[in-house]
C-alpha cells in the first residue's frame, strides 16, 4: 500500500518534472490519452518506435555529415524526420534542436550542423533516459498492482 | 342575550308610537265633535234663514198688492157718481182705470169689475202680451125685457191705448153674482181674497183680491196663483220640499216627491206617502199647529225631514206653508264620513301594530337561530383546533417514534447482514435470513413513507432550492420505471409533447421531491395497468393567474405550505407569495401527466384519492401498500406550489390520468416567451445559451427527411410520431412488418420516378455519399443477415443516383417483433434504396444481442439505439437527419458538440451520447466506418495516426510515400468503376503527409486529383505538414489538397479538420 502510493507519488513528481524541465510537452499527455484497454502498451511501443527511429536517423546524420561532400538535402530531410517524430511524441527539447539543426542545415553551415547534431544526439539521450525511467516507475507502479495516475 | 336587547329596544319603540298615535285619537274626536257642532249650528241657521227668507218673500212682495183692490175701487167708487149707472159709464169711467191697474200693477193677469145688474167688464192678459176684454153691456133686467139673451163678449185690446179694437166675439157668460166671493166682497168694504178661477181658463187658478166699488159692483183683481208661487220657489232648498195649502185645506203646491200633504180642520197636518207607483203607502200624521211659526221632524222612509210650518197672508187671502228640510243633511254626511275615516284609521293602526309583531317575532326567530349557529361555529371551531392540536402533537410524536423504530429497524438488519455472513449459504437459514432481510427493506420503505407525510403534517418538510435539469430527471425516473413496465409488458413512455420542456430544462427546485413525485405516480399507474402503456406528458406553459384555487378540504395543505415556505404562521403572506410567483416571468408553470391504461378509478373514488390511508379496495388484494402515497404525492406537489388532479379521459378511454403542475424557477437569462423561442434560435446555435437539443430544419421545404417508425407499442409510436412531427419532420408509422414492407416499396416506387430527372445531382454529392464499407463485403460470406444485404451485387446501384429528396430514416423497434423478418424487409429496403440516402436505426432493449442483432453484423451506417426511444434518445434520434444539423452521412454530429462544447451542454445529452458510445463505440465519430487512406513515410508519426483514427472506427490503409498513395488510389477508382461505383470514393479522406521518399504530398496529390477528373469524383485530401503556413503549404493547395492539419497530430486535431471539412462545404 504505501509502496504504491510513494510510487505513484514519485511518478507524479517526476513526469511533472519532465514537463516543467521542458523535455515533455503536451503532446506525449495526447499520447497517453490514445492508450486504453485495447492497447495498454501503446505509449511505450510508440516510444519505442520512436527510439528505434532515431537511432536509425542519428547514424544517418551522423554519417551524412562526415562524408565528404555533404548533401544537405539529404541531412534536412533526416532532421525533418527527426524533428517530427520528436514532436510526434512530445520530446520538446529534441524537436527544438531539430529547428535550430534546419536553419545550420539551410545555411549549409557545417559546424553549426555538427554542433547540433552533438546536441541533439545528446538530447535524444537525455529524454530517453527520463522516459525509460519513466516507464521503469510506470512498470514498478504495476507490479506493486497500482494503477498509474493519469496526469491531466 | 345580547340580540335580546336591541329587540327589546325595537319593541318599546314600537310601543310608545302606537300609543302616541292613539292618544291624539281623543283630540281628534274632539276636534271633530266641534266641527260637527258648527256644522249643525250652520244646517240650523241656514234653515233660519230659508224660512226668513219665505216669510220675507211673502210680507213684503206680496203685501202691498193686497191693498190695490181696495184702493182701486175707491177709486172707481168716486168716478162713478151715477145711480144708475149704465155700460157707458163703465166703458168711459171704469174701463181705462181697470186698463191702468192692469197695465201697472205686477202679477196681475186678470181685472173685472162687476155688478150685481149683470154688467160686467173685465181684462185679461192673455199670453202676458196681449189685453182681452170681456164684458157684457147689458144687465140680466134688461135682457129678459128685450128678449135679448145675456151675452158675454170678448174683444182685444190695443195695449197701449186701452181702447177696444176689432170684432165683438160672443163669449158664454158665467154666473158671477151668486160666486160667495162676491158676495162677501159686496159685504166688506176692505176687500177680500180668495181663490178662484180664470175667466178664460178653468184650470188656471188665480188669487182673486176683491173690493166692493159701492153697493152693487166690485173689482175684483186675480193675481195668477202660478207667478205668486214662483216667488217661493226660489226658495226652494235641496233635498226638501215646500208645501203651500189654503187655510180651508185646498193645497197648493207639494213639496217632496210621493208625499202628500192634508191639512186636517183642527190645525193639523198628516202625509200621505206614495209609492213610486202611485199606491198610496201610508199616512203619517203630525199634530202641527200653523198659526205659530213651528219645527217638527217627519221621517219618511229613507229620509228624516225637520218641517217648519207657519202661514201667511198672500194679497189678504190667508195660506199655510210647511217647509220640509232634510234633518240628516251636511252634518250627518259629515258625521258619517269621518266615522268611516275612523274606520280607516283603526284598520291602519291595526295593519301597523300587526306588521311590527309580526317582524318582531320573525327577527326574533332569526337572531335565535344566528345564535345558535354562532355557538355551533365557536364550538366546531375549538374542537377543530383542538384536533388540529393533537393530530400535530401527533404527528411530531410519530416523527419521533418512526425515527426510533428507524433506528431499530436499522439495528436488524445490520445484525441480518452479519448473521448472513456468518450463516452457511445455502442453508434453510439463510433463506429465511434473506427473506427476512427482504421483510425489512420493505418496512423500511413503508416507514419512510410514513415518515414523509408526518413530516409534511408536522411541516417540517423542507424545500431544497437546488438547480438541476428537469427533462434528464424525468428522463431517469421514467428510465428506471421502464423495466419494471416491461416486466409486466406495460410500456413506460416519456412523452414531451412539443419539447417545450427541454428548453426550459435547466431549473430549481427539489430535485429529489420531484423525482418522489413522479415515481410515487408512475408506480402506481404501473401497479395497477396490466396492459397497454404507461405515458408520461410533460409540457411548459406560462403560469396561469390565479390557478389554483384553494377549496376548504385544502385548509390542511394550506398550513403545511405556509410552514414550508417560511417558518412563520402567516398563511396569507405565503399565499401572496406564491402569487407573486405567478407573475414572475422566470417562472414557468410545468405540467406533468401521468396516464396509464389500467383499469382505473371510479369516479366516486376519485375526490378521496387523495387522501391519506386511502386505497381503493377493488383493486385487488394482491396490492401492497400503505395508501400514503397520493396524499404524499399531493402535499409534495403542493409544496412545489402546484396542484395535482385526476384528468376526466374520453369515453371509452381506459385508465387513469393524473395531472399535476409546478412552478418552478427557469434558470436561463434568456427566457423567450415558447413561441418566439422556435425562431429566434439559429441552426448552428446548438447549445449556446439554450438548452435546444435540436437543430433546426435547414431547408424544410426542399428536402425534407422521412423518418419510418416501425414500432409495435401503440403508445410509443403515436408519441415518437407526433414528436418528430412538432419538429416537422414527415413520419410514417407502421404498426406490423407487413405494413413496414408495403410502405419501403412504395418509398422505392417514388425513388425510381424521381431517379430520372435527378440524375445529375449525384457528382457534387459524391465525396460525402456514405457508401457501404468494404468490409461488410469481406464479412457477407460468413454472416447470413449481410448477405441479405445484398450491397455489392445489387444491380440498381449501377445506375441509381443521389437525389437529396427523400432522406429515409428507418427506426425500427426490434423489441417485440420477429427479427428475421425485420432484417428481410430491411435488407430488401437497402438494397433497392439509393446509397446513403437512408440510414437504419435499430431499437433494442439492453440485452440486444440476444435478439440476434448484433452490431458487428450490421452495416456500419446503422445504429442502434437502446430502448426505450423517448426524452434525449429522441432527440439524438432527429439529429440524425440532414435538416437538423446532422451532417448528410457524417451521422453522430453530437460528439463534436459533446467533446468541444461540454460544459454547455445540458448533462442529459452528454449522458445519451456518452451511453450510445458505449454501447457501439464509435458510432458517435464522425468517422465512424470511413475509409481513410494514411500516406505517412515515419513510423511514429504513422504509428500515432493510426492509432486515433482506429479509434474513431476508421478502416486505414496506410503507405509510406507518395507513389504507393497515387497506386492506391488508382487502384480504387478503377475497382470502383469495375462494380459500376465510379462515383463512390475508394477512401473518404486521403491524409497525406508533405514530405514523403519516393514521391513527396505535393506530387501525389496533384497526381491524384488528375486521375480523378478521369472519374469525376473529388476525395478529400488533407495535407500533414509540420507548418501552419508558408511555401511549403502553399504548394500543398496549389496542389489540390482541400484543408490541412499541422503536426504532431493529436485526436484534436483530427476531429477538428474533419469538422471544418463539412462545414466549409
Amino acid at each position: 500500500m504505501d509502496t504504491v502510493s510513494q510510487l505513484q507519488r514519485q511518478f507524479v513528481e517526476y513526469t511533472a518534472s519532465l514537463y516543467r524541465e521542458g523535455y515533455l510537452d503536451d503532446q506525449f499527455t495526447q499520447l497517453q490519452k490514445l492508450q486504453d484497454e485495447s492497447n495498454p502498451d501503446f505509449v511505450v511501443e510508440v516510444v519505442s518506435l520512436f527510439f528505434e527511429d532515431s537511432e536509425k536517423l542519428l547514424n544517418n546524420l551522423t554519417t551524412a555529415l562526415h562524408q565528404e561532400n555533404i548533401d544537405y538535402k539529404q541531412v534536412d530531410a533526416h532532421v525533418h524526420q527527426f524533428k517530427g517524430s520528436s514532436s510526434s511524441i512530445g520530446a520538446q527539447r529534441v524537436k527544438d534542436m531539430c529547428v535550430v539543426f534546419r536553419n545550420y542545415c539551410d545555411e549549409k553551415n557545417l559546424d553549426g550542423c555538427v554542433v547540433c547534431l552533438q546536441q541533439a544526439k545528446n538530447e535524444y539521450i537525455l529524454v530517453r533516459n527520463k522516459l525509460e525511467a519513466l516507464f521503469n516507475l510506470e512498470q514498478q507502479i504495476l507490479q506493486a498492482g497500482g494503477s498509474v495516475p493519469m496526469m491531466v | 342575550m345580547i340580540t335580546s336587547r336591541p329587540f327589546f329596544c325595537f319593541i318599546l319603540l314600537a310601543l310608545i308610537g302606537l300609543l302616541l298615535s292613539t292618544s291624539f285619537i281623543p283630540f281628534g274626536v274632539s276636534k271633530i265633535k266641534q266641527v260637527e257642532k258648527q256644522v249643525d249650528v250652520i244646517t240650523k241657521k241656514s234653515h233660519q234663514e230659508i224660512w226668513s227668507v219665505i216669510q220675507n218673500a211673502a210680507t213684503t212682495t206680496l203685501l202691498p198688492m193686497k191693498s190695490s183692490a181696495t184702493n182701486l175701487a175707491k177709486v172707481a167708487n168716486m168716478s162713478l157718481t151715477e145711480t144708475d149707472i149704465t155700460f157707458y159709464d163703465i166703458q168711459a169711467k171704469v174701463a181705462p182705470l181697470l186698463f191702468q191697474a192692469m197695465v201697472t200693477i205686477p202679477h196681475l193677469s186678470q181685472i173685472s169689475y162687476i155688478r150685481q145688474d149683470g154688467l160686467f167688464f173685465a181684462l185679461y192678459s192673455k199670453d202676458h202680451h196681449q189685453i182681452v176684454a170681456i164684458y157684457s153691456n147689458t144687465s140680466f133686467s134688461k135682457a129678459t125685457r128685450s128678449r135679448f139673451h145675456y151675452l158675454w163678449y170678448t174683444q182685444p185690446v190695443n195695449s197701449d191705448t186701452g181702447k177696444l179694437y176689432g170684432d165683438a166675439v160672443v163669449f158664454p157668460p158665467q154666473l158671477l153674482i151668486n160666486e160667495t166671493w162676491l158676495q162677501q166682497a159686496l159685504n166688506t168694504r176692505n176687500g177680500f181674497a180668495s181663490l178662484g178661477k180664470s175667466l178664460n181658463d178653468v184650470n188656471n187658478l188665480l188669487v182673486l183680491n176683491t173690493a166692493g166699488v159701492d153697493k152693487n159692483g166690485v173689482i175684483s183683481l186675480g193675481f195668477e196663483l202660478k207667478s205668486l208661487i214662483n216667488v217661493f220657489s226660489s226658495v226652494k232648498p235641496l233635498g226638501g220640499g215646500l208645501y203651500l195649502a189654503t187655510r180651508d185645506g185646498k193645497v197648493l203646491t207639494e213639496g217632496i216627491p210621493n208625499t202628500r200633504m192634508v191639512l186636517n180642520g183642527n190645525g193639523t197636518f198628516s202625509f200621505m206617502l206614495w209609492k213610486a207607483d202611485g199606491y198610496q203607502s201610508g199616512s203619517i200624521t203630525l199634530q202641527l199647529n200653523y198659526e205659530t211659526p213651528q219645527a217638527y221632524t217627519l221621517d219618511i222612509p229613507g229620509t228624516k225631514y225637520t218641517l217648519y210650518s207657519s202661514s201667511v197672508d198672500i194679497i189678504g187671502m190667508q195660506l199655510v206653508y210647511v217647509l220640509a228640510l232634510p234633518y240628516e243633511g251636511l252634518p250627518s254626511r259629515m258625521h258619517k264620513n269621518i266615522i268611516f275615516v275612523f274606520a280607516l284609521l283603526s284598520a291602519t293602526f291595526v295593519i301597523v301594530a300587526i306588521s311590527i309583531f309580526s317582524f318582531v317575532v320573525l327577527t326574533v326567530r332569526a337572531s335565535r337561530k344566528e345564535m345558535c349557529l354562532r355557538a355551533a361555529l365557536i364550538k366546531q371551531k375549538e374542537a377543530t383546533q383542538q384536533a388540529e392540536r393533537k393530530s400535530k402533537n401527533h404527528s411530531l410524536a410519530f416523527v419521533s417514534a418512526s425515527h426510533d423504530i428507524r433506528a431499530s429497524l436499522a439495528g436488524i438488519a445490520g445484525l441480518l447482514d452479519l448473521s448472513i455472513s456468518n450463516v452457511q449459504q445455502g442453508s434453510e437459514l439463510a433463506v429465511h435470513m434473506g427473506l427476512m432481510q427482504k421483510c425489512t427493506r420493505d418496512l423500511k420503505s413503508i416507514l419512510n413513507s410514513i415518515l414523509d407525510t408526518s413530516k409534511i403534517e408536522a411541516g417540517k418538510m423542507q424545500l431544497e432550492e437546488k438547480q438541476f435539469d428537469l427533462a434528464n430527471a424525468l428522463e431517469s425516473v421514467v428510465d428506471l420505471f421502464y423495466p419494471v413496465g416491461l416486466k409486466k409488458e406495460v410500456d413506460v413512455i416519456l412523452d414531451l409533447q412539443d419539447g417545450s420542456l427541454t428548453k426550459f430544462s435547466l431549473v430549481k427546485g427539489d430535485e429529489r421531491k420531484f423525482k418522489q413525485i413522479l415515481a410515487n405516480l408512475l408506480s402506481n399507474a404501473i401497479k395497477f395497468t396490466s396492459e397497454g402503456y404507461v405515458s408520461v406528458r410533460a409540457w411548459v406553459r406560462k403560469p396561469r393567474l390565479q390557478n389554483s384555487t384553494f377549496d376548504s378540504s385544502h385548509n390542511q395543505s394550506r398550513r403545511c405550505l405556509s410552514c414550508f415556505f417560511s417558518n412563520n404562521d402567516e398563511v396569507h403572506g405565503d399565499l401572496e407569495a406564491i402569487d407573486e410567483v405567478r407573475h414572475d416571468p422566470n417562472f414557468m408553470e410545468f405540467v406533468f401527466e401521468v396516464d396509464d391504461t389500467g383499469k382505473g378509478i371510479p369516479k366516486e373514488k376519485q375526490a378521496s384519492i387523495f387522501e391519506n390511508y386511502v386505497q381503493v379496495k377493488e383493486t385487488g388484494p394482491q396490492l401492497e401498500g400503505t395508501g400514503l402515497g397520493l396524499g404524499i404525492v399531493r402535499s409534495l406537489v403542493q409544496l412545489m406550489g402546484g396542484e395535482i388532479s385526476i384528468v376526466d379521459k374520453e369515453v371509452g378511454e381506459k385508465g387513469t390520468c393524473f395531472r399535476f403542475n409546478a412552478i418552478l424557477k427557469v434558470c436561463q437569462s434568456g427566457l423567450i416567451s415558447l413561441s418566439e423561442d422556435e425562431k429566434t434560435v439559429s441552426p448552428g446555435d446548438l447549445s449556446a445559451g439554450s438548452n435546444t437539443p435540436l437543430h433546426h430544419p435547414r431547408q424544410l421545404d426542399h428536402n425534407s427527411s422521412i423518418v419510418v417508425l416501425f414500432m409495435t407499442g401503440d403508445g410509443r409510436r403515436k408519441m415518437a410520431q407526433n414528436s418528430l412531427a412538432a419538429q416537422g419532420i414527415k413520419v410514417v408509422a407502421v404498426k406490423n412488418t407487413r405494413q413496414l414492407s408495403e410502405t419501403l416499396r412504395e418509398f422505392r416506387r417514388e425513388e425510381k420516378n424521381d431517379c430520372s430527372s435527378k440524375s445529375d445531382l449525384n457528382l457534387s454529392f459524391g465525396y460525402l455519399t456514405w457508401p457501404t464499407s468494404r468490409d461488410s463485403n469481406t464479412r457477407s460470406r460468413e454472416v447470413p443477415l449481410s448477405s441479405l444485404d445484398g450491397t455489392d451485387m445489387s444491380p440498381i446501384r449501377t445506375t441509381n443516383t443521389v437525389s437529396l429528396s427523400n432522406f429515409i430514416l428507418l427506426v425500427i423497434d426490434t423489441t417485440k417483433a420477429d427479427f428475421r423478418e425485420l432484417c428481410r424487409t430491411t435488407a430488401e429496403f437497402r438494397k433497392y434504396s439509393k446509397n446513403g440516402n437512408s440510414r437504419v436505426v435499430w431499437l433494442g432493449s439492453r440485452c440486444i444481442q440476444l435478439q440476434g442483432l448484433d452490431e458487428k453484423k450490421l452495416p456500419p451506417s446503422d445504429i442502434i439505439i437502446p430502448m426505450p426511444l423517448h426524452g434525449s434518445r429522441l432527440y439524438s434520434l432527429i439529429g440524425l437527419l440532414p435538416e437538423f444539423g446532422g451532417k448528410f452521412s457524417s451521422p453522430p454530429n453530437q460528439r463534436q458538440a459533446g467533446t468541444k462544447e461540454e460544459n454547455h451542454h445540458p448533462p442529459s445529452r452528454q449522458l445519451e451520447v456518452q451511453e450510445i458510445a458505449r454501447i457501439s463505440p464509435s458510432s458517435s465519430s464522425p468517422l465512424r466506418g470511413k475509409r481513410v487512406l494514411l500516406a505517412e513515410d515515419d513510423a511514429v508519426q504513422q504509428t500515432i495516426a493510426k492509432k486515433i483514427l482506429l479509434k474513431h472506427g476508421v478502416t486505414i490503409e496506410t503507405c509510406r510515400n507518395g507513389k504507393e498513395a497515387l497506386t492506391m488510389v488508382s487502384k480504387g477508382l478503377s475497382d470502383q468503376r469495375n462494380l459500376g461505383a465510379s462515383h463512390i470514393l475508394p477512401y473518404e479522406y486521403i491524409l497525406m503527409d508533405y514530405q514523403m521518399p519516393v514521391m513527396d504530398g505535393c506530387e501525389a496529390t496533384r497526381q491524384i486529383r488528375l486521375k480523378e477528373k478521369d472519374y469525376g469524383v473529388h476525395a478529400p485530401i488533407i495535407g500533414l505538414t509540420a507548418h501552419t503556413e508558408g511555401e511549403e503549404l502553399n504548394k500543398l493547395f496549389v496542389a489540390g489538397i482541400d484543408i490541412h492539419v499541422s503536426k504532431p497530430l493529436n485526436e484534436q486535431k483530427v476531429l477538428k479538420v474533419i469538422e471544418d471539412l463539412h462545414s466549409r462545404k
